[in-house]
């Protein structure tokens, strides 16, 4: 009797047990989803999801450390970085680097708060931190040995810069920060870097009410989001920054709605999650999305309900896909989310604690 | 080098005032009887012996009663001993590693103190008390005024019910920031004074604290923002001050010590050294701490319950 039980337990353990190596049949690449942006919680439920975007299921979950975990980036080669900045009180210097199946390859320490995003080009990765406040650091990583190849220190004459956000192409690396202007609103500076000299090759003021925590590269184009677009009159809004890395640098405003946040870029369409009291002493409630046809200027925008606040967007092959956590709920309605352009809806597809950002395969199923 | 000397010399002369000047350790009545029978939360005693302090004309005498009426268990005591202890050796700590990890032994004891169920009940009961009144009100949404947060405006955050990061001593806010405009938060953090964007401050779950100095106009309380952050930088160059009771010096800075600084400067003084944040701290780790943390330091919570303060908008995000 007693062998039929340990047979029972050891299948019983065999079938719950999360196994620590994936299994070798995975959709490759899985899709990514990052749970980190949960301070008041205590980052309890940082966590690197690996899920299969064919049947919505989870592959695997990767617990991370107790640390504000902004930004998840997916190198050319697949593997995963994400950078940590600490909480309320204390700042960090990690960044972790994953393969493609969740296996920790290394931890990096390059610079303070790496939370302005990692951006990759030309083999390397190259690592936005927020530093003092004052100025601002990116680290330039070789991907293959992941050694330091340089230090690039950024900073704007008598005033701070606090970077926010980054991305690159082969043929320009963009890097974002706050800084201070003469009125009570948002300022930004953008700074170009060569990724192949490696060497700051303008900086560029972008002006009143701007506040960019999304770039999106497409077409040897960025797109920078401009959340503090709400504060500007209609007329002249700058929602969208389209800058063309050339010299002198050329930046062409784009008006879609107010304050884009998060954002993706496919088959010709800019979708964007509006959130107008992102970094801001505005408070206001609604939240929407919006897509921009990028060859018409087209704009078509959808109503959310109130304070619904997503942490990220992504795109694949029309869906558009959220990120959403809540405090108060517990985990109850955290998770990955689809918004349907048709009904307007939003249905829940994957529970996942946490999840604040989203990294998807460009091949999305359809259902 | 001068500072280091200074130190334990603070240390030593603060212990000493707490061993010579405190009301001596001796109950004038029986222990607190810690039943809740209107099943508040809060235990019926406590709130009559804490409006007997309310009423006292010698609060000090009042709180040191009380506390030494605690039912608590001898091994907390002992706890308390040793917490005290762990306080003295971090005037004479050398480096900010040795600090975190005095600081570390700290947080073990009062984790373990909570083991004791009177003494949970103790704090959860006073810490209720004295909650700001938002939080009494139960959670609304958008509750905090952003709208309203002016530059030199005062910042105080709890992140979560149970904050996770807790500044050893807080009552409430563990964390306290200046409004510097722009969407920017000039705050000291471990590593040091720096700005941060404001939506680190927004995140779900964070209870927000917004307050301006009422004795002096925004264009002062701007000015001595200038002034701090000419003196002070903005680039981290002043480190983080893991020697709380010394709020004095201008070579380490913590959160709230650097509020304190801004209005210092203005002849304004926010450390409120409010009673109930002494009734509380001593409660929370013994009677040596009113005189060793409260009155030298200037925590966050002594901010809020300063009189010089309107705090305008409190509430969670």
């Amino acid at each position: 009797m007693w062998r039929i039980g340990l047979l029972l337990l050891i299948l019983l353990f065999a079938c719950t047990y999360s196994p620590a190596m994936p299994p070798a049949s995975w959709p490759s690449p899985p899709g990514y989803v990052l749970s980190g942006q949960n301070v008041a919680g205590g980052f309890a439920s940082n966590a690197l999801t690996l899920f299969d975007p064919h049947r919505l299921t989870v592959l695997r979950t990767v617990s991370l450390p107790h640390s504000w975990a902004k930004n998840l980036a997916v190198d050319p080669e697949g593997n995963v970085w994400i950078g940590y900045s600490g909480n309320m009180r204390r700042s960090d210097n990690r960044v972790e680097v994953y393969s493609s199946q969740g296996e920790l390859r290394q931890t990096l320490q390059p610079c303070m708060d790496p939370e302005a995003g990692i951006a990759f080009a030309a083999g390397r990765a190259f690592i936005a931190c927020a530093e003092d406040g004052l100025r601002g650091r990116v680290v330039v990583i070789h991907r293959r040995t992941l050694e330091v190849e340089k230090d690039l220190w950024l900073q704007v004459s008598d005033a701070p810069l606090v970077l926010i956000s980054s991305a690159a192409d082969e043929s320009a690396v963009l890097v974002v920060g706050l800084t201070r202007g003469p009125e009570e609103a948002s300022y930004s500076v953008l700074n170009w870097i060569d990724p192949q000299t490696l060497a700051l090759v303008a900086q560029h003021p972008l002006g009143k009410n701007t506040d960019i925590w999304r770039i999106l590269p497409y077409q040897g184009r960025f797109y920078l989001l401009n959340v503090g677009s709400y504060r500007q009159n209609r007329a002249q809004a700058n929602d969208v920054l389209v800058v063309t890395p050339s010299l002198p640098l050329e930046v062409v405003p784009l008006a879609t709605s107010p304050a884009p946040l998060w954002g993706d870029i496919a088959d010709g369409f800019l979708y964007a999650y509006h959130n107008p009291a992102w970094n801001s002493t505005v408070t206001e409630p609604r939240r929407w999305i919006s897509r921009t046809d990028l060859q018409s200027g087209r704009v078509v925008t959808w109503t959310l309900p109130q304070d619904w606040d997503a942490s990220d967007l992504a795109v694949v092959n029309g869906q558009i896909l959220l990120a959403h956590w809540e405090y108060w709920s517990g985990d109850r309605y955290d998770g990955l989310y689809r918004f349907d352009p048709e009904s307007g809806r939003l249905t829940f597809l994957l529970p996942i604690p946490d999840a604040s950002g989203i990294k998807v395969p460009r091949t999305w199923p359809s259902h | 080098m001068r500072l280091r000397m200074w130190r334990p010399a603070l240390a030593f002369l603060v212990l000493l005032l707490a061993l010579t000047i405190a009301p001596t350790a001796q109950a004038d009545g029986p222990s607190i009887d810690l039943r809740d029978g209107n099943r508040d939360g809060i235990p019926d005693a406590l709130v009559i012996e804490v409006n007997r302090i309310a009423r006292s004309p010698d609060k000090m005498a009042a709180i040191a009663d009380l506390v030494n009426r605690l039912p608590y268990a001898p091994e907390t005591r002992a706890l308390q001993e040793k917490a005290a202890q762990l306080q003295a050796r971090l005037a004479k700590v050398q480096d900010d590693r040795e600090a975190q990890q005095i600081l570390g032994e700290l947080r073990v004891l009062s984790e373990q103190m909570m083991a004791d169920p009177n003494y949970a009940q103790t704090i959860q009961g006073l810490t209720a008390m004295f909650a700001p009144q938002g939080l009494r009100e139960g959670r609304g949404l958008d509750s905090v005024r952003w709208g309203d947060l002016r530059r030199g405006h005062i910042m105080l955050v709890r992140s979560g019910l149970w904050d996770w990061f807790m500044f050893i001593y807080a009552m409430w806010y563990s964390h306290a920031g200046n409004y510097d405009g722009n969407n920017l938060v000039y705050e000291s953090s471990t590593d040091g004074v720096r700005l941060k964007p404001l939506s680190r401050w927004q995140q779900p779950g964070q209870y927000i604290g917004l307050g301006y100095d009422n004795k002096r106009t925004e264009a002062q309380v701007r000015s001595a923002l200038d002034w701090a952050k000419d003196f002070y930088g903005t680039d981290g160059r002043t480190p983080y001050n893991y020697f709380y009771p010394d709020k004095w010096t201008d070579s380490r800075l913590y959160c709230s010590q650097l509020t304190w600084k801004i209005h210092s400067h203005l002849g304004v003084n926010l450390d409120s050294n409010a009673w109930q944040y002494q009734l509380w701290i001593a409660a929370r780790w013994g009677w040596w701490a009113v005189y060793a943390v409260s009155l030298p330091a200037v925590a966050p919570d002594e901010v809020w319950l300063d009189g010089d303060v309107t705090m305008y908008s409190t509430g969670w995000n």
